[in-house]
Order: structure tokens, then C-alpha cells, then sequence
């Protein structure tokens, strides 16, 4: 068992095989070996942690990750691997817009990158289709481009 | 709402690299996203200059006008040359001009003949050392030289072309025109200075009498070989029953692929082919495809109901597989892909009952027991059809 602590101090005592889906603990436990030294979390809060847990526990059997099936896969693979996911995932991505970006960034931070993959996704998903306006809203975005620059860049959409 | 790091925001919007419209909307949110987002919205290009003047003009006077902002991010051209003449063609030669002056392109796809545009335009694009993927389609006096001594390239798809050389070469007495072949730069360079491949995707039907006589020709480098049956009269191919896994003695992965359209029996012996003569394969992989094509999901739907839902097996799994002459066979698979042109259109809520309805189905055609190493699977797929006739 491998003890995690998160920023907000809340201690979690994980199975070492679900702990180590995170590159981050995985290189932490071996760097000081055999211990019960529990591992600090400093970017990541018990209620982000919790959803994080909750995907590695579900996760913890499959295969993983290969580069060479990103390289290859086709465009209509990707198009099933980044619709279709499964109902799991499809539940588990269905959270509040601030949640789903803290995710992404506990993913990032521990370094799990099936997570990571699957929650950008879940924001592709989110933006697809939306309008310009919506997609400020949704990135919290102030438009900085002046009139100019917005022509533009209107004009690089040449196949419209 | 946190701010997310530039590198995500890359790596989201690449999932949205098909969604054209969607990223240029990102695009137009500010000036960070505008950045991020550039490369991916112009990693293609597409030409097509098909159809009137006056239907190809407007859009390549708008390329045309941001030429300087989008060239410098292209690295897959696709260009459709079919009619059109004109300032649109110069135009085109222009474009053509510029990407070749930036010298980035790693893919270039051509459609229709090069004559449509400058040809030697063309020919020095295909010649830049940058390029990793050559595909031509219908395309018609193509030199020999493009493909001569070129290590950087590593997929050559043909359809339909015609490569010429000094006479009396022939290439379609030599090679396939009709293939995809796989190179890894480490092959030597056969008579013609052209690698052999380590990889092919063949159809050897008997009006292309150039397949046979590669595929013997490259045969010791090739470690993945797949062949493709349109037909399912004996008739339609080129006699190769004489040709067994012993004759490919680095072949790692053989894909047999069925176009079907009424069955599902395959018109050839897989068995005997991957069983040699006196001596066990080396084949690692063995894959078995059964792909059927629709123009519409609903038509998938139709056919599945129609036709594969009642349908019997022509053989099993185990009578593909399980034979002491494939112990050595790392992994399997059996697979029926099914696609229509207008399935990202569904609902995957739709889709998803659908899929699991075919995938019990292969599973019952297909027992696996006691072979855990091979995969039965159903891949439902969108396919763009284009029915350019050249």
C-alpha cells in the first residue's frame, strides 16, 4: 500500500498498483525505495484526487499506453477511440465544466496519461461544434485581437 | 475557471483536427489560441481544382490572398486536378511554387493528372527530400526518378498510375500500380534503384501482371503482407496458389482482407497458404478481414440485418487457427469492418446498441475457445467515397 497526501491534507492509503498509473508516484517510490513515508500531493485537491482515484481504480487492468498506436491509428480510429469511449467514461467525464479543467491538470501533474488523453477529449467533445463566443465562455477568454487582426485571421479559413 | 497550459490546449485541439469549422472558431477566440491552433487548422492543404472557373476561382483567390500566413504550416497537401484552367491554375502553380520553396511537406496526395497544373511544379515537389508519404491516384506519366534513391520515403500508395522510365522499362511489368507499399530505409535498392519494400498491400487480380511479379521479387524483405479479394470468382486473380509462407522467409504479419458484399466465404485457401510445404511458417500475426462498404448507415444497418445476422460461418476460428503448424502464431484476429460514408452524422447513443448487436454476432460466428490470443472484433467506420472519374 502506498500512502498519498493531498494539498488539503487529506490522507489516502492506495493500492501500489493503482498509485502507480501516476508516472509522478511511480518515480517517486522508486527514488526512495522500500518505505511508509507518505507521498505529498502539492497540486492536487482531495475533491480533484477523489475523481482521479476513482479512474485509476476502474483503469488499473488495462493495457498500457503505446505510442505506436497513437502513430498509426486512422483517422476513423481515432474518430471511434475519441466518440465511442465507453459508458464508463462517458459517466465519469460528465462533470461540471471547473472540475473536468482540474482534472486535466491533476492528470498532467501526476503525469497519468490515459487521463490526460481522455479528459482532453472530453473538452474536444465539449467545444465541438460551439461558436466562437461559446468557446470564449467556456476557456474563460477575453478577446485581445483588434479589429484588424480578427479580419485576418476570418480570411485563413479559406475553404469555407 | 483554471487557466490550462498551452501544451493542453495543443493536445485538445489536435483531437479536433477533423472539425475544421471548430477550430477555426477557436482560432478567432484571441491571440494565445490563434497561436496554439494555427499549425493544426493548416497542416492540410486542400486543392481541388475540379468543377467550372468560376466555381474553383474564389477560393483560390482566397487562398491565394493569405498565402504567406498558411504555407508555412502545411505538411500534407491533397490535390484534386481535373479541368481547370486558367488563373486558377496559375494560381495553383503559385501556391505549388511556395510549399516547394519551404521545402516542409511530408505528405503529398495527389488526384488526377499532373499536366492539369505545371507538371514540373509538380515533379519538384515530389522529388523534395522532406517527403515521407507519396500517394497518386489516376495520375499518369509520372517519372521513375521520383521514386529512385529516396530513403526518407516510407509509404508509396498507387492506384491506377502509370510511372515511366527510359525504354524498355516497363513499371507496370515490374511493380504494382496498384498498391501500398511500406518502406524502413533499411532495405537495399533492387535493379532500379528503387528500395524493396518491407511491407505490401496488394490486390492481385490478373489484369495487374506487375503484383506477381514484385511480390516474388520482394519476397524475402517483406515482414507484412496483405492481400486483398474484391471477387469472389477464383478466376478473377493471378494464379499464386504456388506461392506458401515459405516463400516470404521474414514474413511476420499476413492480412487476408474480403471485400464482401453477399458472403462470407473467403475465395481462397488461407490454410494452405500459411501452412508451407515441409516446413512451419514463421508468421507471427495472421489477420482475417471481412469488409463490407456502404454509402449509408442505414444501409449498414440493412445488411447487417439482412444478411450477416443469419448468416453461418463458411469455417471457424478454429479451423483457421487452431492447427499444430500455427502454434508459433502470437496473435489473431477476425474482424468485420462495416462503413458508411455519413456514419460520424449518428448519435453514438445510436450507434452503440448497433455495434454491440454486430459484435455478438462475430462472437457466435467465431468461438474463441481456448485461443485467447485472437481477437474477434467488428470496427464500425466512416469512409468517404469520391467518385472522380479521371
Amino acid at each position: 500500500m502506498v500512502i498519498l497526501i493531498t494539498s488539503d491534507n487529506v490522507k489516502y492509503v492506495v493500492e501500489k498498483d493503482v498509485a502507480e498509473l501516476s508516472v509522478l508516484v511511480k518515480n517517486m517510490l522508486e527514488d526512495i525505495g522500500p518505505s511508509d513515508e507518505p507521498i505529498p500531493l502539492h497540486n492536487v485537491t482531495s475533491t480533484v484526487f477523489n475523481k482521479v482515484l476513482e479512474y485509476c481504480i476502474y483503469h488499473r487492468n488495462d493495457p498500457p499506453p503505446s505510442d505506436d498506436d497513437e502513430g498509426c491509428a486512422s483517422p476513423l480510429h481515432k474518430y471511434l477511440a475519441s466518440h465511442i469511449c465507453s459508458e464508463w467514461d462517458q459517466r465519469f467525464f460528465d462533470v461540471d465544466q471547473a472540475l473536468l479543467f482540474d482534472i486535466i491538470l491533476a492528470a498532467n501533474y501526476l503525469d497519468i496519461k490515459t487521463l490526460l488523453d481522455d479528459a482532453c477529449k472530453a473538452v474536444a467533445h465539449l467545444i465541438q461544434g460551439k461558436s466562437t463566443e461559446e468557446i470564449r465562455g467556456i476557456f474563460n477568454i477575453v478577446n485581445d485581437f483588434t479589429p484588424e487582426e480578427e479580419a485576418r485571421v476570418k480570411k485563413e479559413n479559406v475553404s469555407s | 475557471m483554471p487557466e490550462l497550459p498551452t501544451e493542453i490546449i495543443n493536445k485538445t485541439m489536435e483531437e479536433l483536427s477533423d472539425s475544421h469549422r471548430t477550430l477555426h472558431n477557436c482560432m478567432l477566440t484571441c491571440r494565445r489560441f490563434r497561436d496554439i491552433v494555427k499549425p493544426i487548422f493548416h497542416f492540410d492543404m486542400y486543392i481541388e481544382l475540379r468543377g467550372s472557373e468560376r466555381h474553383v476561382l474564389p477560393k483560390m483567390v482566397r487562398l491565394f490572398e493569405v498565402l504567406d500566413e498558411v504555407t508555412p504550416h502545411v505538411r500534407a497537401l491533397f490535390l484534386v486536378l481535373t479541368e481547370v484552367d486558367g488563373l486558377s491554375r496559375l494560381l495553383a502553380d503559385i501556391t505549388l511554387s511556395t510549399l516547394f520553396t519551404l521545402g516542409k511537406l511530408k505528405e503529398i496526395h495527389i488526384k488526377g493528372r499532373i499536366e492539369r497544373v505545371n507538371p514540373h511544379i509538380i515533379i519538384d515537389l515530389l522529388s523534395l527530400p522532406s517527403i515521407q508519404l507519396l500517394s497518386l491516384d489516376g495520375t499518369a506519366r509520372v517519372p521513375l526518378s521520383i521514386l529512385q534513391k529516396r530513403p526518407s520515403i516510407r509509404t508509396l500508395k498507387l492506384r491506377n498510375c502509370s510511372i515511366t522510365g527510359p525504354a524498355p522499362f516497363k513499371f507496370r511489368e515490374r511493380y504494382s500500380t496498384d498498391a501500398d507499399y511500406g518502406f524502413d530505409g533499411n532495405t537495399p535498392l533492387d535493379e532500379n534503384d528503387i528500395p524493396y519494400p518491407v511491407s505490401l498491400a496488394i490486390e492481385l487480380t490478373k489484369r495487374r501482371l506487375g503484383d506477381l511479379t514484385l511480390l516474388q521479387s520482394s519476397a524475402k524483405f517483406l515482414t507484412s503482407l496483405t492481400l486483398v479479394h474484391f471477387s469472389h470468382d477464383p478466376k478473377e486473380y493471378l494464379q499464386y496458389s504456388h506461392l506458401t509462407a515459405e516463400d516470404f522467409p521474414s514474413l511476420v504479419t499476413l492480412s487476408i482482407v474480403f471485400h464482401i458484399a453477399f458472403s462470407l466465404k473467403p475465395p481462397m485457401d488461407v490454410l494452405r497458404f500459411v501452412k508451407g510445404r515441409k516446413q512451419a511458417s514463421k508468421i507471427k500475426h495472421l489477420h482475417i478481414t471481412f469488409d463490407h462498404e456502404t454509402c449509408l448507415y442505414e444501409d449498414m444497418m440493412d445488411y447487417f440485418t439482412t444478411s450477416i445476422e443469419s448468416a453461418t460461418a463458411p469455417f471457424s476460428i478454429k479451423e483457421v487457427f487452431d492447427r499444430k503448424v500455427l502454434t508459433c502464431l502470437e496473435g489473431g484476429s477476425c474482424k468485420l469492418v462495416m462503413s458508411s460514408e455519413d456514419f460520424t452524422e449518428h448519435n453514438p447513443r445510436e450507434v452503440l446498441p448497433f455495434k454491440h448487436r454486430v459484435e455478438k454476432k462475430m462472437k457466435t460466428l467465431f468461438p474463441t475457445d481456448g485461443l485467447a490470443w485472437v481477437e474477434v472484433g467488428v470496427n464500425l467506420e466512416e469512409r468517404y467515397w469520391d467518385f472522380i472519374d479521371f
